[in-house]
């Protein structure tokens, strides 16, 4: 107890525990929507993708200033920028050759994210020493431990403004993930709805980067929303269940990691949620697939039972 | 033979073995396949390497390929159920695994120069520096061999069983009716990746395997 | 009174994709309140026809006017049932929540599903005969019972034309009997039904017209003269050549 105590007092630990509650909740509950679009893999593409988009901003903030910036006020626009490029140009492909939006995706994701890894050894490797440089592979494997207070308002804000939005369209959201060509006939603008989603999905990762890194990104997208489907049966719920699932994997990551001087934070808050996706699969009340077990296991008896009664 | 020699030799060994991989998961439109698998692999890696301390044994292309085998299972065991579509249960297990991956490698290989990050750049230029000798005879690197002797093995499955394999990517049913085995099959087949999967990392590391496999049969 | 208008019109239609033509200079008119079947096989287009007259597939030439006037400009004259095999039915959505669907484009931005929302829900359901089911999950449905479901929700939404892409698609024939029942219903009420159709079986029987088509217009018109022998084998012999 004592040690939670001196833990909640300490300035530090405080920001990146409520920093990574934060991320966690919103990425959560933007990664619904991809989750329930089939369109789970587009978020890890657009993840590796936004560290081509990082690198480049570094890089331009040094040759600019000869410090490379590692703000997220200036980086997370180049990793929008790049991540949504990079779904732009499998369209682009999509749509005019006969590849598949599966292999277009890969393609991408190889193209943008070896780039920036190229642009990471560059920085890393070049015998003039780059100011900044240090802890810039940070962006890999998450980097919740060094968040600042400002890193914490830009987090407020991306993740704030996203909520909002979402609150703003979710019935004509809810209609367009489920039944496009409905939301259309209903006089939806579809093509502004599946831009919407494309832009919260990049938002929810762009936020979530910093926490875990592009790597793992998508497990914050994906993992709670799949845990949080299978307790409930309304958009609603599944949305606020998701962020709240995303909540516990952030504090349980970032707690477990101030405790134990080598775990990094990043991989502890995927395995917290694949904990919780566990639970979740095998345990939900009507879905849980031990709870169904044992729903027939108990059914059979009960009607052998009363087979045993009537004879 | 001279080091450039055998560093295009490896490069074009392991070109050709990607894109042999890829052709088929292509075409059944599991390119995010390759994708999980190369992360998938970590933890095997981590664990052989704690084991057995040495970074291009044939323990450790084993143990990567059970983790890659590992995933595939998982996978399957959850779309199975019916709870999670392909896609999502993919995304779950493979980032699950790599974040196993990386906290075993933070706490039992802080003291030795390893880290996750190594795997995610491959480094060709060096590839060709060990070399592989049985007795006093110089094979050529050990990249250049165990790559060669997985493209053999794939060239040797795909002969085998390319009838098979086009009707179970075409149609996994009939592919049943007519006595093929496709889960049986398709174990093999994804073993072979991961196995590929695994031997790339040392020469080109794992995005780039992921394009080596996906792009030529664009 | 003016003259009807036809209820959709279509002008010289052709759509490509990857410039392979799909539809080739497809023109056909239907009449406000019929009850019209779209008839042609597997890959002839139908559904690329549905899209293009819905405005989601922009034509290399041609021009579809909706009750005289391109549909742009008031697309809630159209409403849609969705094939049922296209549908995610692990979507997390109760019944009710389904049917209220259709008065979200009624909503307008700030707007709450009310009372009245509720109630022409509740009538829809009653229609379908499904209030019992209201609060299941659809995935919980039998295929009849989801196809009825999305029905009442687009008699919910009240559109003049309505278009069913293979609503008799893996359903028992009393839910296809009773969904016939229910768009006469609704022809009646002088609506417009267009139901997408592969299966040639049922065709003479529920529909009062026909349009043939195979990458082009075959023939239309009412059953008993576009619906012929001679017709049906132009229409889908070519393709098994």
């Amino acid at each position: 107890m004592q040690i939670l105590t001196d833990l909640f007092s300490d300035y530090t630990t405080r920001t990146v525990l409520l920093g990574s509650m934060g991320i966690g909740a919103v990425s959560g509950a933007l990664g619904c929507f991809s989750y329930l679009r089939r369109q789970s893999l587009i978020g890890d593409v657009v993840s590796h993708s936004s560290l081509l988009g990082i690198m480049v901003i570094f890089l331009v903030s040094y040759w600019l200033t000869g410090e490379g910036s590692k703000s997220l006020f200036v980086l997370i626009p180049g990793a929008l920028a790049s991540g949504v490029a990079s779904l732009v140009l499998t369209r682009w492909i999509v749509d005019r050759t006969p590849v598949r939006e599966d292999s277009g995706l890969g393609t991408m994701l190889a193209i943008f994210f070896g780039g920036g890894i190229l642009l990471l050894r560059y920085v890393q490797r070049s015998s003039t020493v780059i100011p900044g440089r240090r802890g810039l592979k940070d962006f890999l494997f998450g980097m919740s431990a060094s968040m600042t207070r400002d890193d914490l308002i830009m987090i407020a804000i991306i993740g704030g403004l996203s909520l909002l939005a979402l609150l703003a369209y979710w019935r004509q959201l809810k209609v367009f993930t489920f039944d496009p060509l409905f939301s259309h006939c209903l006089g939806f603008n579809t093509r502004f709805l599946s831009l919407l989603l494309i832009v919260l999905m990049v938002n929810g990762i762009v936020v979530g980067i910093q926490c875990v890194g592009v790597i793992l990104m998508i497990a914050l997208l994906v993992t709670p929303a799949a845990a949080a489907r299978q307790w409930t049966s309304s958009l609603g719920s599944m949305v606020l269940l998701s962020a709240v699932f995303g909540g516990m994997a952030g504090a349980a990551g970032s707690i477990t990691s101030s405790l134990v001087s080598k775990l990094p934070a990043g991989p502890v808050i995927v395995l917290a949620g694949c904990v919780i996706f566990l639970f979740s699969i095998l345990f939900a009340p009507r879905r849980g697939i031990l709870t169904v077990k044992l729903l027939q296991l108990r059914a059979a008896e009960e009607s052998d039972l009363d087979e045993g009664l009537a004879s | 033979m001279s080091l450039i020699l055998w560093t295009i030799a490896i490069a074009v060994v392991t070109a050709i073995a990607c894109s042999l991989c890829g052709a088929l998961l292509v075409v059944r439109r599991e390119a995010f396949v390759s994708e999980g698998l190369s992360h998938a692999v970590l933890p095997g890696i981590v664990v052989s390497f704690v084991i057995f301390r040495d970074r291009s044994s044939f323990e450790l292309i084993v143990a990567a390929a059970a983790s890659g085998l590992l995933m595939v299972w998982l996978v399957h065991l959850i779309c199975r159920s019916g709870r999670v579509d392909q896609d999502a249960a993919l995304g779950i297990v493979f980032s699950g695994l790599f974040s196993v991956g990386v906290v075993l490698s933070n706490i039992r290989l802080r003291d030795v120069h390893f880290h996750a990050s190594c795997i995610i750049d491959g480094n060709l230029a060096l590839a060709g520096l060990r070399s592989f000798k049985v007795g006093d005879l110089y094979l050529g690197p050990t990249a250049f061999v165990s790559m060669s002797v997985i493209l053999v093995c794939l060239v040797a499955f795909l002969c085998v069983f390319f009838n098979s394999l086009k009707l179970t990517a075409f149609d996994e049913s009939l592919a049943e009716l007519v006595g093929l085995r496709p889960r049986i099959l398709r174990l093999i087949w994804l073993s072979l990746v991961s196995v590929t999967t695994v031997a790339a990392f040392e020469t080109a590391g794992t995005v780039l395997v992921v394009a080596l496999m996906v792009m030529p049969p664009l | 009174m003016a003259e009807p208008r036809a209820a959709i019109d279509v002008e010289g239609l052709t759509v490509a994709y990857h410039s392979k033509p799909v539809l080739w200079d497809v023109s056909l008119e239907i009449a406000s309140g019929v009850l019209m079947g779209l008839v042609g096989p597997n890959g002839a287009g139908k559904s690329t026809l549905l899209k293009a007259i819905l405005g989601l597939v922009r034509p290399l030439t041609g021009r579809v006017l909706i009750q005289g006037a391109p549909l742009q400009r008031d697309r809630q004259l159209v409403g849609y049932v969705p094939q049922r095999s296209t549908i995610d039915w692990d979507f997390p959505t109760t019944v009710l929540d389904l049917v209220l669907m259709g008065t979200y484009g009624q909503l307008g931005w700030f707007g709450r599903v009310g009372r009245k929302q509720r109630e022409a829900a509740q009538t829809a359901l009653e229609r379908v005969e499904l209030q019992d089911f209201q609060s299941r999950q659809i995935s919980e449905l039998s295929g009849g019972q989801q196809q009825r479901a999305f029905l009442a929700r687009a008699f919910v939404q009240d559109a003049p034309i309505l278009f069913l892409d293979e609503p008799f698609a893996g359903v028992d024939v009393k839910t296809e009997r009773s969904i016939v029942r229910l768009l006469h219903e609704q022809r009646d009420a002088g609506k417009t039904v267009v139901v997408v159709q592969h299966d040639l079986n049922t065709v003479g029987e529920y529909l009062d017209q026909v349009t043939l088509i195979n990458r082009t217009i075959v023939s239309s018109g009412s059953v008993e003269s576009a619906f012929t022998p001679e017709l049906i084998e132009k229409a889908y012999g070519e393709r098994l050549v």
